[in-house]
Formats: C-alpha cells, sequence, structure tokens
C-alpha cells in the first residue's frame, strides 16, 4: 500500500508539473489544491466512512499535483531578465565561461554568466577559449529565436529553441563578439576540478586526432566521450537518417554500455569487485566527460540498472528508477518537457529493464556467443520503448534503424574499449598509442561501412507528425500496465 | 593454451579476419603509380592535395576552419598514414590557413613554406604558436624554389619573388605550378589580376589546368593571364551560397568564351585529377 502511494505521489507530482509547464495557473491555484488535499485527509480519518483509503488516494494525488506545480512557479519566479534592456543594442560584458566549448563545423558555441544571468556566446572556431576564463564581450545582444532545425532540414520540424535554452536558464545569445581573454577567472574549487577535467578530455582527444584520422577520430570521439559537434554535418545527418545517432549522444545507454562491457572483461573477479569497478567505470566516465548535468543523470540511470542486474528485483528498481527520475525533475522541473537527452535516458533505461529481457526470449535461435543475443534484445527493447518519443521529436521513423543497429551496436564496447587505451596510452608513448588507434580505426570504419550502405542504398526515412498528447498518452499507458502488473520477477 | 584457443576462439578468428582485410586494403591503394592532385570540397575556401607517383604528399592550403579538410585527407590518405610531406600556406586570410591549424595539429609535417608575412587573425597566431611548439621546419617560399617530388614531378614556385612583407595579403599568395611530364597545372591562391600579369611577363606558365584564383572573384583571371595560361580546365574552389557571390559571372563567362571546361567543387565535390603523365583523367 505504502509503495501504491509512492507511484501515486511521484506521478502526480510530475503531472503537476508537466500541466504547469504547459499552461499557466493563478498564483495561489496550487495553494487551493493544497487545502483540498489537506481537507481530504481529515475526512479519511473519520471513521464514519467505509472507504477511507480512496480519500487518502485523492489526498495524496491532489497534494503532490499542488507541489509540480508549486515547483514551476518557484522556477518561474526566479527568472529576472536582467538584461533586456541591453537587447539590440551594441553593448560590452564581462563574463565567465561555465560550460564547455562546444566544437561546430562554422563557429564554437559555450555559455557565459554574467551579471546573474547566461548568454550563448558563438565565436570563430580558432578562439582558443576554456571553461572557466573570463571574458570581455562587445557585441549585440539577442533574444533565441523558434527556428527550423538547421542539423536536421529534412523533416521542417521546427525546434523550439528558446525553451531548449530556457531549461538551462539561458535567455540571450550573442553572436562573433569582439572579445578579450583575460585568463582564468575566480573559479570556486569544484569549477577549478571541471576546469581540470575539461582540459583533460581536451587532451585526450588531442592524442586521438595525432593517430586516427577523420572521420573516424570524431566517431571516436563521439562514442567514447559523448561529443558529436566535430562530425560534420553530413555525417551527422546520416547517422540520424539511418538511426544510430544514439550512439555519439551521451544518453543513459552510453554509459550503461561502457559499464556493462567493463563488468563482463573482469567476469573472472570476484562479482562484488566487478561491480564496484563497473561502477567506478561510470563515475571515471562522467568526470571525464565533464559531469555534464546530462550525463550525471544518465550515470545515475545506468548505475540503477546495474544493481538491480546484480541484486535486484524488477519491482525495487522500478522505484528506483522513477524516484532518480522524480529527484531529477524536483531539481529542475523545464527537464521534463524541453530535455530529450534526459527523456531519451529514462526511458531506453525503462526499455532496458522491461522490455529487452521480454524480447530475448523470442529470439533463442541467435547464438549467446560475444554477448549477441543480449545485445539484440537491449537494442530492440530500448528501440521500442524510445520510439514514440523520437517520432514526435524528429518526426520520422527510420526504416533501417534496426539492421544498423543490430549490425553496429554488437561493434561498440570493443570500439570504446580500443578508443579509450588510444587516447589514455597518448600520455605515454606515440608509438603505442598508434597501434590501439589502428585497431579503433578498424571497427569506426566498420561502423562507417555499414552506416554509409543502408544511407545510401534505401530511402530510409518515413515522415510522421504526432502530437504532444499522443506520445504522453502513449507512455502513460505503457508506464502504468508494466508498473501495475502483478508478476514480480527477478531479471 | 588450448583452452585459451577454446575460449577466445570468436575473437582469435575476428583478428585474423581484420588483418587480413588490413594487408590487402594497403596492397591495392598503394598500388598505383600515378600523380593525383585534388581540389578538396572543403566549402569557401581552397585545399588541393597532391600525391606524387612517388607517395610525395603535398597539401595546398586548408579551407576554412570547419573540419572539412580532415575528412577529405581521410578518404585521401590511407588512415595509418600520418605523415604529409610539405605544407603550403598560401597566405594568412583564414579561407585558406584556418583549417591548416587543424592539420598543423593532428598530422606530422615534413615541411612548412609559407609567404612569411604574419598577419593579425586568430589563425596566423595559432599557426606561428604550433610550428614554434612542434618544431615544425618552416621556409618562406621564393621564386626559384622548386620541389622534387620524385618520378619528375616538379614543384615550382613563381611568386613572390621578393620580399613581400606590408603587402595587401591576396597579393603575397605562394603562386605554384604543378609539371609532370606532358600536364601542367597551376595554383595562384588568390593572386590579384595585377600579380597575374606580373607572373606572365616572368616565364611559361602554360598549363592544363587552371585554379582560378580567388574562388572565381573579378578581381583576379585578367584576360591576358588566361591567354597565357591557356588552361583546358579551371577548377573554382567556393561554398555553396557564399556571401561574396563567388564565382563572379563575368569570370566564369570569360572563362567559357575562352573555351575552358569549369568545374565547381561547390557543386561536384572534390574534384581529383589522375596523370600518368600522358593521359589526364578525372575521378
Amino acid at each position: 500500500m505504502r509503495t501504491l502511494f509512492l507511484y501515486i505521489g511521484i506521478i502526480s507530482f510530475l503531472t503537476g508539473v508537466t500541466i504547469r509547464l504547459l499552461f499557466i495557473f493563478d498564483f495561489f491555484f496550487p495553494f487551493i489544491l493544497f487545502f483540498i488535499a489537506v481537507i481530504f485527509f481529515i475526512l479519511s480519518k473519520k471513521e464514519r466512512y467505509c472507504h477511507t483509503e480512496v480519500f487518502v488516494i485523492i489526498s495524496v494525488t491532489t497534494l503532490f499535483f499542488s507541489f509540480g506545480i508549486f515547483r514551476v512557479d518557484i522556477l518561474e519566479s526566479g527568472r529576472t531578465f536582467l538584461l533586456d534592456s541591453s537587447l539590440g543594442t551594441y553593448s560590452e560584458h564581462t563574463g565567465t565561461v561555465i560550460t564547455d566549448i562546444e566544437r561546430k563545423e562554422n563557429y564554437n558555441r559555450f555559455t557565459v554568466a554574467t551579471r546573474g544571468e547566461k548568454i550563448l556566446i558563438y565565436t570563430n572556431p580558432l578562439e582558443k577559449i576554456l571553461y572557466g576564463d573570463e571574458l570581455i564581450l562587445s557585441g549585440v545582444l539577442r533574444k533565441p529565436e523558434i527556428f527550423y532545425d538547421v542539423d536536421n532540414l529534412s523533416n521542417g520540424k521546427a525546434f523550439d529553441w528558446p525553451q531548449f535554452l530556457a531549461k538551462d536558464e539561458i535567455y540571450y545569445e550573442l553572436f562573433y563578439p569582439t572579445l578579450v581573454n583575460t585568463g582564468k577567472g575566480d573559479l570556486s574549487l569544484f569549477q577549478n576540478i571541471k576546469r581540470g577535467l575539461f582540459i583533460t578530455k581536451e587532451s585526450f582527444i588531442k592524442n586521438v586526432h595525432k593517430v586516427v584520422s577523420e572521420p573516424e577520430a570524431s566517431l571516436l570521439a563521439g562514442e567514447v566521450l559523448g561529443q558529436k559537434s566535430s562530425l560534420g554535418n553530413e555525417l551527422q545527418e546520416s547517422l540520424r537518417r539511418t538511426g544510430i545517432i544514439h550512439v555519439v549522444v551521451l544518453s543513459g545507454y552510453n554509459v550503461t554500455i561502457i559499464a556493462d562491457s567493463i563488468m563482463r572483461s573482469l567476469s573472472f573477479l570476484p562479482n562484488a569487485v566487478s561491480l564496484y569497478l563497473g561502477i567506478g567505470g561510470i563515475i571515471l566516465f562522467t568526470l571525464m566527460t565533464g559531469a555534464l548535468a546530462t550525463v550525471v543523470r544518465a550515470s545515475i540511470m545506468a548505475v540503477l540498472v546495474i544493481l538491480a542486474r546484480r541484486y535486484g528485483r524488477l519491482y525495487d528498481i522500478t522505484i528506483a528508477l522513477l524516484f532518480a527520475g522524480f529527484l531529477m525533475v524536483l531539481h529542475n522541473p523545464a527537464i521534463i518537457l524541453y530535455d530529450p537527452s534526459f527523456q531519451l535516458s529514462f526511458l531506453a533505461t525503462m526499455g532496458l529493464l522491461y522490455v529487452s529481457p521480454f524480447v530475448e526470449k523470442f529470439f533463442k535461435f541467435i547464438p549467446k556467443k560475444l554477448g549477441m543475443r543480449e545485445i539484440f534484445g537491449a537494442t530492440i527493447g530500448t528501440q521500442i520503448f524510445v520510439l514514440p518519443l523520437l517520432v514526435y521529436l524528429v518526426g520520422q521513423i527510420s526504416l533501417v534503424s534496426l539492421p544498423v543497429n543490430i549490425l553496429v551496436l554488437p561493434a561498440i564496447p570493443l570500439t570504446m574499449l580500443f578508443g579509450f587505451m588510444t587516447g589514455v596510452f597518448g600520455f605515454i608513448s606515440y608509438h603505442l598509442s598508434f597501434v590501439f588507434g589502428l585497431v579503433s580505426a578498424v571497427f569506426l570504419s566498420y561502423q562507417l561501412f555499414v552506416v554509409n550502405f543502408f544511407d545510401g542504398s534505401y530511402s530510409a526515412l518515413i515522415g510522421i507528425h504526432i502530437s504532444l498528447w499522443e506520445v504522453i498518452f502513449v507512455y502513460f499507458g505503457l508506464f502504468m500496465y508494466f508498473i501495475f502488473r502483478k508478476k514480480d520477477r527477478a531479471i | 593454451m588450448r583452452i585459451f584457443f577454446k575460449k577466445y576462439r570468436w575473437y582469435v578468428i575476428i583478428v585474423l579476419i581484420m588483418t587480413t582485410i588490413l594487408v590487402w586494403h594497403t596492397i591495392l591503394i598503394e598500388g598505383e603509380k600515378v600523380l593525383e592532385i585534388s581540389f578538396f570540397d572543403v566549402g569557401q575556401g581552397d585545399a588541393i592535395f597532391i600525391k606524387s607517383p612517388d607517395g610525395n604528399q603535398v597539401l595546398v592550403d586548408g579551407g576554412p576552419p570547419n573540419g572539412r579538410v580532415l575528412r577529405e585527407l581521410g578518404k585521401a590518405m590511407p588512415f595509418y598514414d600520418r605523415f604529409i610531406d610539405v605544407v603550403i600556406a598560401t597566405h594568412s586570410d583564414q579561407d585558406h590557413l584556418g583549417g591548416l591549424i587543424d592539420v598543423l595539429e593532428r598530422y606530422k609535417i615534413g615541411l612548412v613554406i609559407d609567404s612569411g608575412v604574419y598577419g593579425e587573425g586568430a589563425s596566423h597566431t595559432q599557426e606561428k604558436l604550433l610550428l614554434e611548439n612542434k618544431k615544425i621546419k618552416t621556409i618562406t617560399g621564393k621564386r626559384g624554389t622548386t620541389l622534387d617530388l620524385g618520378d619528375g614531378v616538379r614543384l615550382e614556385i613563381l611568386f613572390p619573388d621578393r620580399d613581400v612583407a606590408g603587402m595587401e595579403s591576396n597579393s603575397t599568395s605562394i603562386i605554384t605550378r604543378l609539371v609532370y611530364k606532358n600536364h601542367e597545372f597551376l595554383l595562384t591562391g588568390d593572386a590579384p589580376q595585377n600579380i597575374e600579369n606580373y607572373i606572365v611577363s616572368e616565364g611559361d606558365i602554360k598549363s592544363d589546368v587552371l585554379k582560378v584564383g580567388h574562388h572565381g572573384s573579378n578581381t583576379s583571371t585578367s584576360p591576358i593571364f588566361l591567354g597565357k595560361v591557356k588552361p583546358n580546365f579551371a577548377i573554382i574552389s567556393a561554398g555553396k551560397d557564399n556571401p561574396y557571390g563567388h564565382p563572379h559571372k563575368e569570370v566564369v563567362s570569360l572563362l567559357e568564351n575562352f573555351g575552358v571546361t569549369v568545374f565547381e567543387t561547390s557543386k561536384m565535390g572534390t574534384i581529383t585529377f589522375v596523370s600518368d603523365g600522358r593521359d589526364l583523367k578525372i575521378k
């Protein structure tokens, strides 16, 4: 009964957040709901009613629903728009770089914090800028606008860029400002560590670049560190058309695979040791990517999956996963609607836990060699589960996604392993790194071959447009089915 | 040992198959003895890659810093090859030098030839730093210098023939001419018309293929110059829908009037000529 309340509470909270993000209510609305909840709770204590549990359920639902609404109210009341006065005019801003530098084909992009606001900056790709640098920027400040995704022109779907940025509280953009880099700004201990991590990552990627050529090197950086930006628009488009783009985007999937392959290669050690090393691997990976919020969230989910595989019953792990999701949304409510990375990680993890073991049963004819059946199951399980959301997000279904995934994914753990070695040994010896680089390059060329083959041979895409409500409805149904299924089984 | 093989049989088989593919791959791509010159599609900019029959490689410019030159090099060179013999930076504009920064960072370079003029842009400071840090041998390109690329392939530097410090950057462009038996290729960087007209008087510049100066801008390609070069083919290396309107209409129609076949990287992608000294083919 208690876990039932927990489920209801979390789901009501998430519903509250979602509805409040879509609609604006009067400020007193959550307080009114809060009082209704209290009244129902008091009523449930009166013994003259026979179905008191119904009152409790109504009370819990209303209470958490109002919390959800209230959480978003707090978020929005914190928005100040201090820089609105300098919009559209040439102005000077001094601030510190607070994100990693994203390298795109024609510009570098990063966020600067200045006087309590954040600005997204676009610069010449050759400017050398690091996390934590203090910059003096002059240019014309603008507000982000809704646009047709340039990376994904084929579907013509508008991308809500302002909302996407708003989830990180960024409300301003500055294009190609004249900038003066005054070097490292005043950083906290945590920021100093982060800066160190980003510098290490840069060197790691440089090591890879010295021994692996393009586009293999970028694919490697994408798979090992989630750096998809340097892939180039053409290859990114190919990966998207063939439904394999997720291998270069940091998601729960990516993280789980690392941990999984570390644990499998160490299976000769006692269980507990390989478990700790697996979790250690995830933490190391998270740090290496600079502990971005999206990666931290994905990692938490990956750790849950590992624990589930080792000890848990599905039942416990569902609560844990849902609770983790609850905490993440509590921390930043906007992610539930506007952060595809969070949504996909969460769904992929659910798919891995629920659908994959179910799918594996139907593929007994696939040999267990090299973990083939598991990979097959994992691929299909996660694909099925993220499909409705993916269709909503990109407005397309890739027809070749399944064969491409099945051919490419088995090569990923080894590619990541050798790719990691390439980068690490680059710090010690060029020649050693070169050898590992060669092996990685072979794996990577194979993956590119598969992608190009399927991308070129078939018209891979079908455009489908579904509404947000349909997506929410489908997932609500799926969750209800899995959560309230009677059978509880071990994984 | 037997247990090892039993347990890891599949891994061993995969490694063996991969090795076989690798060896054959190497034999097949390194087999041909021809001169290849590729005009890379790098968007708005120039990047030209020369591979001599003896396997010597020269990269002339690297396009803008958008990473495309790296992907093109990845296609043009075998994936284990991390060495480029000579890199030529014709002049200091970002659409020529920008992409070279990545190349200098990632590849081992035998020799860098530049115009000796250092501009103020981000690309130039970085080039200087890189050359100093990596201790790459650097010389200033001067008329009279000829690179022997083996098997009779020569790369001649035609300009500058003087100290170009202080001149406007396009005018400092290093002009090179690649000669292999019956075939010549003329690469003029962004050299403007007055420089073109100047080198006409300095010696034979007849060439089969002309890389049209300054991406087809009307500031380059004078009729006098074109009359002396008498190319059969002209390459225009410019980005699709670039903000400068390159190639300019008058340049394209001038080329057509001279009966020159024009190829554009923005339409055809990377354009590669293959020559064995007698036949010139487009790959």
